[in-house]
């Protein structure tokens, strides 16, 4: 058993996965390629025989710049997990440079335990999941050798091969890999068990996974910047669409438009939202979801329902995603939801991270009369510095007419805003060209004009602020909408995968008081092209990743108090909610008097003490408690044989003899065998077992019958209560 | 060596008893998994929940996986031989696993001295890495004596901190032995060395029985491949048939030595020192072919000379158990010894005598026992 190199390769690997665990939970490649050559550079040079261990001066020269960086950082950045991870990566480096003896790799593999729960409190990812998976298999590994190499290590040296049984590495994998598994099930079961939602937020945000904002969203567009459109596929977040019977809406061919931000103001090539929108919108602080929130007009007729989980949203306000328009909201985790009625915008305050809510929709308008209704007040085209409102009134007035719509307002019959609308967003198909690039806006002019009337190509932003401009200059109400399009579905899960290359901007249209329209400017072909998933080996390579890491988000990161009691509740048929028993006991205590909670704590521990006796009894006379049990039960099975026979006592006899250290050769009679060794077995114990030897033989050769067996039994009661 | 107790010492034993002890490590695992614990409730993250799960799981399987196994681990352990002082000995031992389905790993086992023999026997624990089901390993620990007697040593001691470091799983087997601790033996100086000589009568003693002795022991019939010469012809002539001479073995010159009885005033340490210098000179002695003897009135201890191993050490054992506080039950007649070994200075032909064992033997003595009463000698000062 070459335990040395073992360990060797082992801890290397530990050292290894550990940093780039972290690195990718982090995102900090920066510290990926500089930790990782130096961890394997420390190692050998520090790994006997050919390597030396650091001078101590130099160890504590490196431990002071580690505690002066430190410092730095947290008067810098303040006190963070991933301060906190780069500190210990470093102070790993250190001990990698320092290993004088077994007990200093002892310290690496602990440091690197630590390093992995920085990485759990970093990213909750479905990778992070899995790499730390097999961190921790090398690391019950590692430990599993360091023990072992910990015993015959002598003067802190460890011998090259130690005496070791057979088998040794095989059994030890094994072992470790067995460990594992059974670790995984007790911790599965620990996390099944252990009650959510009590005690959350005791401590603050201490624990919470460090959050980042992925999505890249914003509250306004600037034209004539990059924007939030981006080709990167980092998944943003996750779709599953439900009927209201509950069937699945999901399909490869069928797109959905999810709604960001609302925006209805434009100025200087900017499109914000007006300031106003949430004082005229609800505020809702939710709190825990039990039951849906109703955020739209009642009555509520629901048409679809959407389950999106955010992957990693900030602690700060942000937009929550909607298929419009919502009207019913309900979330899984303690948060403020804020949500503008008659914009569908909806925001949300909270712990950062992951976010998992529940939103209903109603994809159709309730057919209306539009004489009952009226039509929608006709709005001022837009005017602004450097743009020429004239030009864009002449474009919007020429496609109306090409299309036969009367382009003026007043004229113009509520009917027809749908078609024009539609006339205006086609009118982009041809002479436009679909780019990402961000060419540069030449100054003193409009971006949506130089877009509209010069440049004719740009990204979906330009689309649809030329379309709202449009619509606006021939009196239609329009407004940005900025979200995403969830066009990747996925069948192994049944959910959409929504990335950030799908972020998207598109026009609503008020075809009506209050009722609003989707359109889309961007050329249907541009639109495909952009959003289609692609078909190679690599991207189903992806979609299945994908698959697995939403059910890993699904089931383990988003796994809640409702979930674990309907979980129980469907395999065990009990309703297993400690916390709200904690609340109900709290509750209880507040409302009885003083005399009652001084029984009922005494109560509570005369009960503990009484049970800890017991259990304290039982510990110490376990192993007389334990043989008495046995005796009951040998006694009780003995009686019971439908074949009473003294030679199961004789089988008895010789294995409690062979346990005694005096084993009975198969060529010696008993009754001689047990008169021999009797010096081995003491006075008492020899006299008992020469008894119980006549017995036997009187019962098996003299008179087989009960009484014989009878007095057997007895006597070997007798034998085996002797010490 | 004899065995006390009621275990038998060639059979294998179950512990008599177990103990746990929590580490500091166990102390930092607990920390950290409270830590945990908290952190997960108070966020609610599910990733912590796990790993306060794997936590627990930790300290589950770490006490099912080096817990169970050890209970089915016997031991047996190998007549202790004897040793002198300063020289190491390895105590040896075997393992038996009875276990069925759980190897064990990282064993330690150490010998646990009684009160008294603490300081007299110095024990270094010996690790095993390994050891499968129903597998056997040997193992061995080394001891050093320190102190010249017959010690008793009680306990063995198998501990285990596999898997995770975090509890110390001790058993503990009584197996009662004594271990007899002879003087410190070293090679002597060749002027001392020079000294030790056979009595005068030694040359004309022989012993009774056949051999290549200057002695007539008897006659027998001839053999083929017989030397001629040792055809005794006359006989032969007489009984008419061909007989070989056969001639006596001829003694080994006999060394008596005598070990005066210490005064009250000189220390310990002084004593130790002439008893070791006693055994020196009797492996010294037999090593030369002399049969060594030695009488010690004052302690009741007589016996005669012989050559053989055996007979060596039987003197060392009774060395070993020699005491100064020992007297003699019966008077016996003085026997006339070849070296005196006496703590009264003295220049006398035949007589040893300094109480300084580095004046006589070599350095080994002094560093196993140092002389704490005076300045270390250097070597080869006399």
């Amino acid at each position: 058993m070459n335990l040395p190199g073992q360990q060797n390769r082992l801890g290397l690997l530990l050292v290894l996965a550990t940093i780039t665990t972290y690195c990718v939970a982090d995102g900090n490649l920066v510290l990926f390629a500089l930790s990782a050559p130096a961890a394997v550079a420390a190692w050998f040079l520090s790994a006997p025989p050919l390597g030396r261990p650091m001078p101590r001066p130099v160890i504590n020269l490196l431990l002071l710049g580690i505690l002066a960086y430190t410092l730095h950082r947290v008067i810098r950045t303040g006190f963070d997990i991933s301060t906190v991870c780069e500190i210990i990566t470093l102070t790993l480096l250190v001990k990698l440079l320092d290993r004088r003896s077994q007990r200093d790799f002892g310290q690496v593999v602990s440091i690197c335990a630590y390093l992995g729960i920085g990485t759990i409190l970093t990213s909750n990812s479905f990778l992070v999941g899995i790499m730390l998976i097999v961190c921790l298999i090398i690391l019950v590994l590692t430990t599993l050798v360091y023990q072992t190499s910990l015993a015959v290590t002598t003067r802190g040296e460890l011998p090259r091969r130690p005496p070791a049984g057979r088998h040794a590495v095989r059994q030890l994998r094994n072992l470790a890999i067995s460990m594992s598994i059974a670790g995984m099930i007790v911790s599965v079961i620990v996390f099944l068990l252990v009650p959510r939602r009590l005690g959350s937020g005791l401590f603050g945000t201490w624990g919470n996974p460090a959050a980042g904002q992925v999505t890249g969203f914003a509250d306004e567009v600037e034209l004539g910047t990059p924007g939030f459109i981006t080709p990167s596929a980092m998944p943003v977040l996750d779709l599953q669409v439900f009927g209201p019977d509950g069937q699945p809406l999901g399909a490869p061919e069928l797109v959905y438009y999810l709604r960001g931000a609302v925006l209805d103001v434009y100025e200087d090539g900017r499109w914000i939202r007006s300031p106003d929108a949430f004082e005229r919108g609800l505020r809702h602080r939710i709190n825990s979801a039990l039951e849906p929130k109703i955020i739209g007009p009642s009555p509520i007729h629901w048409t679809i329902e959407q389950r999106i989980t955010l992957r990693n949203v900030t602690q700060a306000r942000s937009h929550l995603f909607a298929i419009w328009r919502p009207v019913a909201i309900q979330t899984l985790q303690p948060s403020v939801i804020y949500a503008a009625t008659d914009t569908g915008t909806l925001l949300r305050e909270g712990d950062g991270g992951k976010f998992e809510y529940i939103v209903r929709s109603r994809d159709f308008e309730p057919s209306r009369s539009f004489a009952r209704e009226g039509q929608p007040a006709a709005v001022d085209p837009v005017t602004a510095e450097n743009m020429d409102t004239a030009r864009f009134i002449a474009l919007a007035g020429q496609i109306l007419t090409n299309a036969g719509i009367d382009p003026d307002a007043a004229r113009r019959r509520p009917s027809q805003i749908e078609r024009a609308a539609e006339a205006i967003a086609r009118s982009f198909d041809v002479g436009f060209e679909y780019t990402l690039e961000a060419d540069l806006v030449p100054p003193g002019i409009d971006p949506t004009e130089w877009f509209l009337f010069e440049h004719k190509a740009g990204h979906c932003e330009y689309y649809a602020s030329a379309m709202a401009l449009l619509c606006r200059a021939v009196g239609i109400n329009a407004r940005v909408i900025t979200g995403y399009v969830a066009t990747e579905f996925n069948e192994a899960s049944s959910h959409y995968v929504v990335r950030q290359s799908n972020a998207h901007a598109w026009v609503e249209v008020e075809t009506a008081p209050n009722v609003w329209k989707s359109y889309d400017p961007t050329p249907s072909a541009d639109f495909m092209r952009l959003h289609e998933p692609s078909q190679s080996l690599l991207a189903q390579a992806r979609r299945l990743f994908d698959a697995a890491e939403f059910l890993w988000i699904r089931n383990v990161v988003s796994f809640g108090a409702e979930r674990q009691e309907s979980l129980f509740r469907s395999a065990f048929n009990i309703n297993w909610n400690p916390d709200r028993a904690v609340e109900d006991l709290v509750r209880r205590m507040r409302n009885r008097q003083p005399r009652q909670v001084i029984q009922l704590v005494a109560m509570t521990a005369i009960v503990s003490a009484v049970g800890f006796l017991v259990v304290f009894l039982s510990w110490r006379c376990r192993q007389s408690s334990g043989r008495a049990l046995r005796s009951i039960l040998r006694n009780w099975w003995l009686r019971i044989l439908p074949k009473r026979d003294a030679q199961i006592i004789y089988r008895l006899f010789c294995r409690e003899l062979a346990r005694r250290g005096v084993p009975k050769p198969a060529s010696v009679p008993l009754l001689t065998h047990v008169e021999s060794n009797a010096h081995r077995l003491g006075r008492e114990q020899a006299l008992v077992a020469a008894s119980l030897a006549r017995v036997l033989y009187r019962a098996r050769f003299d008179a087989p019958d009960s009484a014989s067996l009878d007095e057997c039994i007895r006597q070997w009661n007798l034998f085996s209560r002797s010490v | 060596m004899s065995t006390a107790g009621g275990h038998h010492p060639t059979m294998p034993h179950r512990h008599d008893r177990r103990r746990y002890d929590l580490l500091a490590s166990g102390f930092v695992y607990l920390a950290t998994a409270l830590f945990l614990a908290i952190g997960a409730l108070n966020s609610q993250n599910n990733l912590l929940f796990w790993a306060f799960g794997l936590a627990v799981a930790g300290l589950i399987v770490s006490g099912i996986v080096s817990g169970v196994p050890l209970m089915h681990l016997e031991l047996e352990r190998e007549p202790p031989p004897p040793a002198h002082v300063g020289e190491q000995i390895t105590l040896r031992y075997r393992l038996f696993h009875r276990g069925r389905l759980w190897p064990l790993f990282g064993l330690r086992i150490c010998e646990i001295a009684e009160n008294q023999d603490q300081s007299a026997l110095i024990f270094s624990p010996d690790g095993i890495a390994h050891i499968g089901p129903h597998d056997c390993v040997r193992a061995t620990a080394p001891a050093l004596p320190r102190m010249r007697g017959v010690h008793s040593i009680c306990t063995v001691c198998v501990s285990t901190t596999f898997p995770l470091g975090l509890v110390r799983r001790s058993l503990y087997f009584d197996l009662p032995a004594r271990i007899i601790v002879r003087p410190a033996v070293a090679p002597l100086r060749k002027e001392i060395a020079s000294r030790i000589v056979p009595g005068r009568e030694d040359s004309t003693r022989s012993l009774a029985r056949v051999g290549h002795g200057g002695d007539f022991f008897g006659l027998r019939d001839y053999a083929p491949g017989d030397p001629v010469r040792t055809i005794a012809w006359k006989p032969s002539a007489r009984r008419d048939t061909l007989l070989v001479r056969q001639q006596t073995t001829p003694a080994p010159p006999r060394l008596w030595l005598r070990l005066e009885q210490p005064p009250a005033d000189i220390s310990e340490q002084q004593f130790e020192n002439a008893v070791a210098l006693l055994a020196s000179i009797i492996v010294h002695a037999s090593r030369k072919g002399l049969a060594p003897g030695l009488v010690i009135e004052w302690a009741d201890v007589s016996l005669p000379p012989a050559l053989s191993p055996a007979h060596a050490e039987r003197l060392l054992d009774t060395l070993a158990r020699l005491e100064r506080r020992d007297k003699a039950h019966k008077s016996r007649a003085r026997t006339r010894a070849d070296l005196v070994v006496s703590f009264t200075p003295s220049h006398e032909p035949g007589v040893i005598s300094d109480l300084d064992p580095a004046h006589w033997a070599a350095e080994h003595i002094v560093t196993v026992l140092p002389m704490a009463d005076r300045p270390r000698r250097t070597r080869g000062r006399t």
